[in-house]
């Protein structure tokens, strides 16, 4: 690897000029599209689109080198400072204590260019994001490394030494452990078995959101031609409709399949330096990097399709600051039950021979809860539908309803928590299985729920609160709650040492 | 029984159950009845609004509902009053609270962030003061502690200050 001297102010690459041209493209897009698209229906103003499109090539192309010529970076006395700017000059600076860790990304330019931004996590009360857009391949990793070393010192708070002499270093740095690894076959599963209704109506509401900035041409243009064949499309029958649902829901499929084949491509995590680090895309290359004491919790989550082929999406939940925008939950799309082991054994060191004691859900009171929920509104439903005469459709209301009861109460079946002493394991869902398992020593404050209907039966709710959000378990025994409650607190307040 | 293989017997651990919960001072309950009833007030004045303006029914509609929340609004605030609470103990404090809907929330010192007090102009009048307890797991296990006197809020804000302090 070749030496640079982050000491030393450093600039990108001289492909960043490309790369800020693209990125100020973009912006300029999003923000005039309805101005263009506007200006592009009306008749004769093709003349002044085309000047003002080339006058904003070239404007841009300055703009562009001069935001590369101004930027620059380096690494001062405990502190990683970035100038950058052009009309507002900014000096960025942040203690190396507060960086928290650094991603490599990559988009469709950047990749082409063999170029990577580099994201600077910061920890603290602002969300600060910091981004290097445009370094050469190795740059960017020497920087990457070169901050992770620089950090380790300040924790070890070892004099400054010259990089490489740090021998304990070299022992870690071969300590790798793979997590989860997804070929092109797992990656189609995954792709198969995603939400894709979600994801269509999530594209539906892109369109809209982007139809609705267009309000003004529709009333101009297409609305008069809507009047005009009002008629023709009055008389489209059901079939048009039904065979418009079926298009959408394949469509949505398709696009869904392609958008998770391309997020997740060579998707890759591992175990390293204390890190668990994650890289993925296909078109945007991304990286994540979480410090093992950052994980607060983790998620398994599971459908019918997956559990055929034995495959569970991990989630990993980590802290952060009620202001950040951070990701909450970083994805592991396709984990087998081996990785799993491997997860729970290298992240939060479980004991492979614990046992766990559980404590399960009274399951007729979650149903009769579930009961009340899902049949006071049914109800009303009913009586609308009745007193408009659609009698034709309350057998499948109906229908409809006791299937609903049916699957709350396998809901109620399954939902439970265990523990094996050291990790809190809450299981729930029947068709969508979830399992959350959470150190008990990460758990922050704990809360008990009973409603006056809960107290007469000796119920209550648990809810657990960690610093990436708070999970319950629902009518449980209240005495066993109470143990429980007392237990994780006593473990909660012997435990030493910092959290996180 | 989910804890027959943790390492600690739990007859060894501390019970929360055991403990006994510090009440507030009568002024809290005073307090929170008094803010309450310049809110159904303000809704009244709407409502007499309504009636003068000629919507009897509307008016007569809203007043009876009115008086039906403000009924219960009342029970469940007097009633409720003696279900709160709050417990010190040495490693933890607890709050409970809630007729209907029964809430018992319990923050280890180890836990916290920091501690606010503070007093609104009503409270002030009450010689009342509110204790706010800040921990990493967000706006939910934020505690607060309303209607302490004014010694005694001081006190324990000194108090978790020093336990705080002590666990980083």
């Amino acid at each position: 690897m070749t030496d640079f001297d982050f000491k030393v102010p450093q600039q990108q690459h001289v492909l960043a000029v490309v790369v800020y041209f693209f990125k100020n493209l973009r912006n300029l897009i999003n923000g005039l599209l309805p101005l263009i698209a506007f200006a592009a229906i009306k008749p004769g103003s093709f003349y002044i689109l085309a000047g003002a499109i080339i006058l904003g090539v070239i404007l841009n192309c300055v703009f562009a080198w001069l935001q590369h010529k101004n930027f620059s970076f380096y690494v001062d006395n405990r502190e990683l400072i970035i100038n950058k700017g052009v009309f507002v000059k900014d000096r960025i600076a942040i203690p190396l204590e507060r960086v928290q860790t650094v991603q490599l990304h990559q988009n469709i330019i950047q990749k082409a260019l063999n170029l990577f931004a580099v994201k600077v996590d910061t920890a603290g009360s602002k969300a600060e994001e910091l981004e290097i857009p445009a370094l050469e391949t190795h740059k960017a990793r020497a920087f990457q490394e070169m901050l992770r070393k620089e950090k380790a010192k300040i924790i070890s708070d070892v004099p400054d030494v010259d990089q490489g002499i740090i021998s304990e270093e070299n022992g870690e740095e071969d300590h790798v452990i793979d997590l989860v690894k997804l070929d092109i076959l797992k990656l189609l599963k995954v792709g198969v078995t995603e939400n894709h209704i979600r994801r269509g109506l999530l594209v539906l509401a892109i369109i809209f959101g982007y139809a609705s900035q267009y309000q003004s041409i529709f009333d101009n243009y297409v609305e008069p031609w809507f009047e005009e064949n009002y008629a023709k499309i009055a008389s489209f029958s059901i079939t048009v409709v039904l065979v418009g649902i079926i298009v959408f829901l394949i469509l949505s499929t398709v696009l869904s399949l392609i958008i998770t084949i391309l997020k997740h491509y060579n998707f890759k995590a591992i175990l390293k330096h204390g890190l668990i680090d994650i890289e993925e895309g296909l078109l945007k290359r991304n990286e994540y990097r979480i410090p093992l004491n950052k994980v607060q919790f983790l998620e398994w989550r599971s459908n019918p399709l997956r559990k055929i082929w034995d495959i569970e999406t991990v989630r990993i939940f980590q802290s952060q600051s009620a202001e950040q925008k951070r990701k909450q939950s970083i994805e592991i799309p396709a984990c087998e039950k081996r990785e799993t082991r491997i997860i729970l054994k290298e992240v939060f060191e479980e004991d492979p021979e614990a046992v766990y004691n559980s404590i399960e859900t009274h399951k007729f009171t979650y149903t009769l809860f579930h009961f009340y929920i899902l049949g006071i509104p049914l109800l009303l439903f009913t009586s609308v539908v009745w007193y408009f005469d659609y009698y034709s459709s309350i057998p499948i209301l109906l229908l409809l309803f006791i299937s609903m009861i049916l699957v709350a109460y396998k809901n109620g079946q399954k939902m439970k928590v265990e523990s094996n002493g050291e990790l809190l394991s809450i299981r729930k869902g029947w068709i969508f299985p979830v399992r959350i398992v959470i150190p008990i020593y990460k758990i922050q404050a704990l809360q008990k729920n009973q409603s006056i209907f809960l107290l007469r039966k000796n119920l209550a709710h648990l809810n657990v609160i960690t610093a990436s959000g708070d999970r319950t378990i629902r009518f449980l025994n209240s005495r066993e709650v109470d143990k429980l409650y007392d237990y994780i607190l006593a473990k909660v307040e012997m435990h030493k040492g910092p959290w996180m | 029984m989910i804890l027959q293989n943790s390492q600690v017997s739990y007859e060894e651990l501390p019970h929360l159950s055991d403990v006994e919960y510090i009440v507030h001072p009568k002024s809290y309950l005073k307090l929170r009845l008094l803010k309450r009833a310049i809110f159904f007030l303000i809704l009244l004045i709407a409502i007499a609004i309504v009636f003068l303006a000629g919507e009897i029914f509307a008016a007569v509609l809203s007043a009876a509902v009115w008086l039906v929340v403000l009924l219960l609004v009342l029970i469940t605030e007097i009633k409720g009053f003696k279900v709160r609470g709050y417990a010190l103990r040495e490693k933890d404090i607890t709050y409970k609270q809630g007729l209907i809907f029964y809430n018992l929330t319990t923050l280890p010192f180890n836990r916290i962030q920091h501690s606010e007090i503070s007093q609104g102009p009503l409270e002030r009048a009450f010689k009342l003061t509110s204790l706010k307890i800040f921990t990493a797991g967000g706006a939910s296990s934020d505690l607060e502690i309303g209607g302490l006197d004014n010694t005694e809020a001081e006190k324990l804000k000194e108090f978790i200050a020093k336990v705080s302090a002590s666990n980083d």
